[in-house]
């Protein structure tokens, strides 16, 4: 009898979470190609795959909508709730305390938990630098590789969305992987400013190729499109950013797609598609942040069609080197999260042409 | 710093820098067009919004730029037709006119791109199609000059034309002489026989076709995309160049590519980490200026007319 | 007469707005096949829960300050349109002083909102100047002044107050001496509606008790005749575009220590351009600013919750604004009724 009751309980307990209710608040809106985009991929496959009942809200660029706006969506009765990026942190510290009884995740920055009261929140972050110590070198590599579209100068270019610690932590694991093969490597770092303003993206790489970079790094959300567009325009290489860009605009664009040589993935869907499994079976650790890295999947570089025609063996070799060296721990890779301003600004005048 | 100075003097930069200018030089001759006729055409910026926005939707549909561009230019000349409409039967005004277009621009394409496509930030899931690059056979193959002048978008080349066309338009041609007379002196030119409507509305129709023009170079060139607000202020932009550089066409060019120059600029010094904030500042504080000695001079020439009508009248005493 | 005048105007309002209304529904008909649904949350949406209602109030408070400023100098028929770079210099002003002022309670939030007011005042002396010295377009040069008030302001807060270990383009945290206080405890209301209120009052007093505000309405109705009687009408010119200035630079402070706590827009956030329809439906009268800024703060709200419940892009609100300014500023629209109305009332008078 008591058997059959656990059982029965337990049949239940799925049941009740078999259509979890997950809603998704955007803080822009989707088309970026990348992360946001990526986001939106985890909640389609957590649905397929999870069966949950998901949502995706598109609060666009007005910033006096996306308090109400979480607010609104707590109200309803939403299981969890997911947010992305720095710009709602300060808003969801303030609205999770108020819904102790809804889950909350909040992906590419932490909460600050010595708040308190905020043990429904779970953060996500990634080791972008990591990442993107694959991708800087893979670009000094082919500066002076002489391939196709590239010229003798070790010079490699860098669009970042802001000037900010998250678009920074990218930066300083591309110049310290650049350095890592090209001690002289230099880097033209450049700052949209903004996160949707794909003709600022465009111009500002238009200009870094002018300056005898031949490969760029696009680190820049809706912004980055410009990127993409400036290496086909000037016959330049790029590397995507966040999702598998290469893939993404091949359909619409299938020359632009050939000017991009692998994509530094920031796995937003899977680490979203993670964290509602883990949610469904009770193992999400909420009131805690965690920091997905290459090793748990949360980074990587896109090994796609075009990565592996368009880069040489042994290229793409010493990438899977060192991978294996950051596994095994024999790279640190720095972070720019408790690094000093003094310290970043050294690093980024240290390879400035 | 050096690489930064050879990039500014580079042949590459004045080639953006043309480019920068193009969509701010057809905005400001499309302010031209309609200040020559007393009309201060504030709805420019809506006007281009439109034309990138349909240049973008037309060219996915039908598979031609060249449509595409018809349509942009079409959307800007029919709304500028309705700016037209309200303010001069329906006597709107038409500094309010104009703020409502540019509203309903922002708001209707936006709306519309969500409609055609779902998304609601950027065409960039439409595949659409742009207007083709033009190298200029003799001008190529000269050294520097070659790379700054040729294989410019062909609307860039419009542009520059547009210049002498529209001076040719305004100082040459009776139609012309008939918008300056309606811009000076409407009663005046109502009382020789002039339409003054009928001029206004030919000016608004020229000038929506300006900013058509400017808008389908935006989506269909300059990107290859249409995204919310793209227009970024160029169509104020253009009315300041207009302001810039007085009653005259090539006044108005100087004016875009100060503004075009500054721009190109602000990418440049990025890499040495120079506020871009200062240089786009720039050419704003100059237009400003600028407007006070135009309005200075304006006084002293009326100053000067008083004088000599009063010694007229002491002599006839 | 005068009597005729307002029912005219309140008609023609009224049918203005249910007419943008019918265009909306109509173009929402087109958008999706739950037309009505979308339609009722936008109807009825901003009043359904009491966040909503919150959310409404807020939304309303900048919409009342940038209707009064706009207000002030049309009156004057004065076509400065810098309401927007003068809220957009005011916050960042009010950045300042939140940060370096010394901390201390109540008193710091009185001297935020006065440096936040003194320099949106001096954002619009300058157009103001060179109007009444050398009679330079004030339309174009407060344009402009827009834009040097963005790039300027950007320049101050990024380069000079920028939280460096913030994840976005932001200035630091102001201290808490610098917040306006919650009014609920569970509702993120702040009390800038009540202020915004307050200043409806004190700008009606000025217009229509003071002779400041004699002389400034006077220079509206007429400038030469109000030079011909006496009034001195470049000083018109610019103390009326002043106190527009400073009521705009005030919503810019009250927006950061009541919404955000920090300056947070690399955009500017289109207040200044709202103000302009706030100010036409409330035919530039402060009391009725409060009204019609509630209106279109519900027309917005509404828009928002029907975005977040369905999906459709709430842009579809901007539209209808568009539809509405053109639609009320359009002298010869319903012009026949007015003519109708007027020779019935004369005819009526014979009787």
């Amino acid at each position: 009898m008591k058997k059959l009751l656990v059982v029965l309980l337990a049949v239940l307990v799925v049941m009740a979470f078999a259509n979890l209710k997950v809603a998704l608040l955007i803080n822009g809106t989707l088309g970026d190609k990348s992360f946001f985009d990526s986001a939106a991929r985890g909640i389609k496959m957590a649905e397929e795959k999870l069966g949950i009942d998901g949502k995706i809200i598109e609060m666009g660029y007005d910033q006096s909508a996306w308090r109400p706006t979480l607010e609104d969506i707590a109200d309803q009765d939403y299981d969890v709730i997911i947010v992305g990026t720095w710009q709602m942190k300060e808003i969801l510290e303030d609205v999770a305390p108020m819904y102790p009884e809804k889950k909350f995740i909040i992906f590419d920055t932490s909460v600050d938990y010595s708040l308190g009261d905020l043990d429904n929140v779970y953060s996500i972050l990634y080791k972008q630098n990591e990442g993107s110590f694959l991708v800087g070198a893979l670009a000094a590599m082919i500066t002076t590789s002489g391939m196709p579209k590239t010229n003798p100068q070790p010079i490699i270019g860098f669009l970042g969305g802001m000037d900010i610690p998250v678009i920074n932590d990218f930066l300083v694991g591309y110049i310290e992987g650049a350095k890592y093969i090209n001690p002289n490597i230099k880097i033209i770092i450049s700052y949209a400013g903004a996160f949707n303003d794909p003709a600022k993206g465009k111009e500002l790489v238009l200009a870094q190729y002018r300056q005898g970079a031949d490969i760029s790094f696009n680190v820049a959300g809706e912004t980055g499109i410009g990127l993409l567009e400036a290496a086909k325009e000037m016959d330049k290489w790029a590397i995507g950013v966040d999702s598998d860009q290469a893939l993404a605009v091949e359909d619409q664009d299938p020359v632009k797609a050939q000017h991009i040589v692998t994509s530094m993935m920031k796995n937003v869907d899977l680490s979203i598609y993670r964290a509602l499994k883990l949610t469904i079976e009770g193992k999400c650790p909420y009131g805690k942040a965690e920091a997905l890295g290459i090793a748990e999947k949360g980074v990587g570089i896109a090994d796609n069609k075009y990565y592996r025609q368009i880069v040489p063996k042994k290229f793409r070799d010493k990438i899977k080197e060192i991978e294996n060296l950051i596994l095994e721990g024999k790279i640190k890779v720095d972070t720019v999260f408790g690094m000093s301003r003094k310290k970043l600004d050294e690093l980024r005048n240290s390879v400035r042409p | 710093m050096n690489e930064v100075i050879k990039s500014i003097l580079s042949a590459q930069f004045f080639y953006s820098v043309l480019r920068v200018t193009t969509p701010v030089l057809f905005a400001a001759l499309g302010a031209l067009l309609s200040d020559v006729a007393g009309v201060i055409n504030i709805a420019l910026e809506g006007l281009m919004l439109m034309s990138a926005f349909w240049g973008v939707m037309v060219s996915a549909w039908t598979g031609s730029a060249w449509i595409g561009l018809l349509a942009g230019v079409t959307s800007a000349v029919l709304l500028s037709l309705a700016l037209a409409y309200f303010h001069l039967n329906l006597k709107t005004d038409l500094i309010l006119a104009g703020i409502a277009l540019n509203m309903f621009a922002s708001g209707s394409t936006v709306f519309l791109l969500y409609l055609f496509s779902g998304d609601k930030g950027s065409s960039s899931s439409v595949k659409s199609y742009v207007l083709p690059n033009v190298d200029i056979p003799g001008i190529k193959n000269i050294p520097i000059l070659g790379d700054i002048l040729s294989g410019h978008h062909v609307l860039t080349y419009i542009a520059f034309l547009s210049v002498f066309v529209v001076q040719y338009l305004i100082y040459k041609t009776p139609l012309g002489l008939r918008m300056r007379a309606v811009g000076e002196n409407p009663n005046a030119a109502q009382s020789v026989g002039i339409s003054v409507k009928r001029i206004k509305y030919t000016s608004l129709v020229l000038s929506g076709l300006m900013a058509g023009l400017g808008g389908a170079f935006l989506s269909m060139g300059y990107v290859s995309w249409f995204a919310r607000d793209m227009t970024n202020g160029r169509g104020f932009i253009g009315l300041a160049a207009q302001a810039l550089g007085g009653k005259s066409a090539y006044g108005s060019m100087w004016g875009a590519l100060l503004f075009g120059a500054a721009e190109a600029t602000s990418y440049t010094l990025q890499a040495i980490r120079i506020p871009s904030e200062f240089t786009n500042m720039l050419p704003f504080i100059f237009t400003i200026i600028a407007l006070i000695i135009y309005a200075r001079a304006k006084i002293m020439q009326i100053k000067k007319i008083r004088e000599k009508q009063t010694s007229h009248e002491e002599v006839g005493l | 007469m005068r009597r005729d005048r307002i029912i005219f105007e309140t008609v023609r309002t009224t049918l203005t707005i249910l007419i943008a209304l019918l265009i909306g529904y109509v173009i929402l008909l087109f958008a999706t096949d739950k037309a009505n649904e979308a339609f009722k949350w936008f109807l009825l949406g901003p009043l359904s829960t009491k966040r909503r209602i919150v959310e409404l109030l807020n939304r309303t408070t900048p919409l009342i300050f940038t209707g009064l400023a706009v207000s002030v100098v049309f009156q004057a028929e004065i076509f400065n349109i810098g309401a927007e770079g003068q809220l957009f210099f005011g916050a960042v002003a009010a950045t300042f002083a939140a940060l370096y002022f010394p901390h201390i309670k109540f008193l710091q939030i009185i001297l935020v909102m006065l440096f936040a007011m003194a320099a949106g005042g001096a954002w619009a002396a300058v157009p103001a100047y060179m109007k009444a010295k050398w009679n330079a377009s004030e339309l174009v040069s407060s344009l402009m002044m827009n834009y040097v008030a963005f790039f300027f302001g950007l320049y101050l807060v990024n380069y000079h107050m920028r939280d460096v270990n913030a994840g976005a383009l932001v200035s630091y945290r102001f201290p808490r001496t610098a917040w306006l206080p919650r009014m609920l405890r569970r509702y993120n209301l702040h009390p800038g509606i009540l202020i915004a209120i307050g200043f409806a009052l004190l700008v009606w007093f000025f217009l229509y008790r003071t002779k400041y505000g004699y002389e400034l309405r006077m220079v509206g109705k007429n400038k030469e005749f109000a030079r011909f009687s006496g009034i001195k009408v470049e000083n018109v010119v610019i103390y009326s575009q002043i106190i527009s200035g400073m009521i705009a630079g005030l919503a810019g402070a009250i927006e950061l220590m009541g919404l955000y706590k920090r300056f947070v827009w690399q955009m500017t956030p289109g207040y200044g351009f709202d103000g302009i329809i706030v100010a036409l439906l409330a035919r530039n009268n402060p009391l009725m600013v409060i009204p019609a800024a509630l209106f279109i703060s519900y027309l917005r709200t509404g828009s928002y919750v029907m975005g977040r419940m369905t999906g459709i892009a709430p842009e579809i609100v901007v539209m209808l604004q568009a539809i509405m300014i053109l639609l009320i500023t359009a002298e010869a629209f319903l012009a026949f009724w007015k003519r109708r109305m007027i020779e019935k009332s004369a005819m009526s008078r014979e009787e």
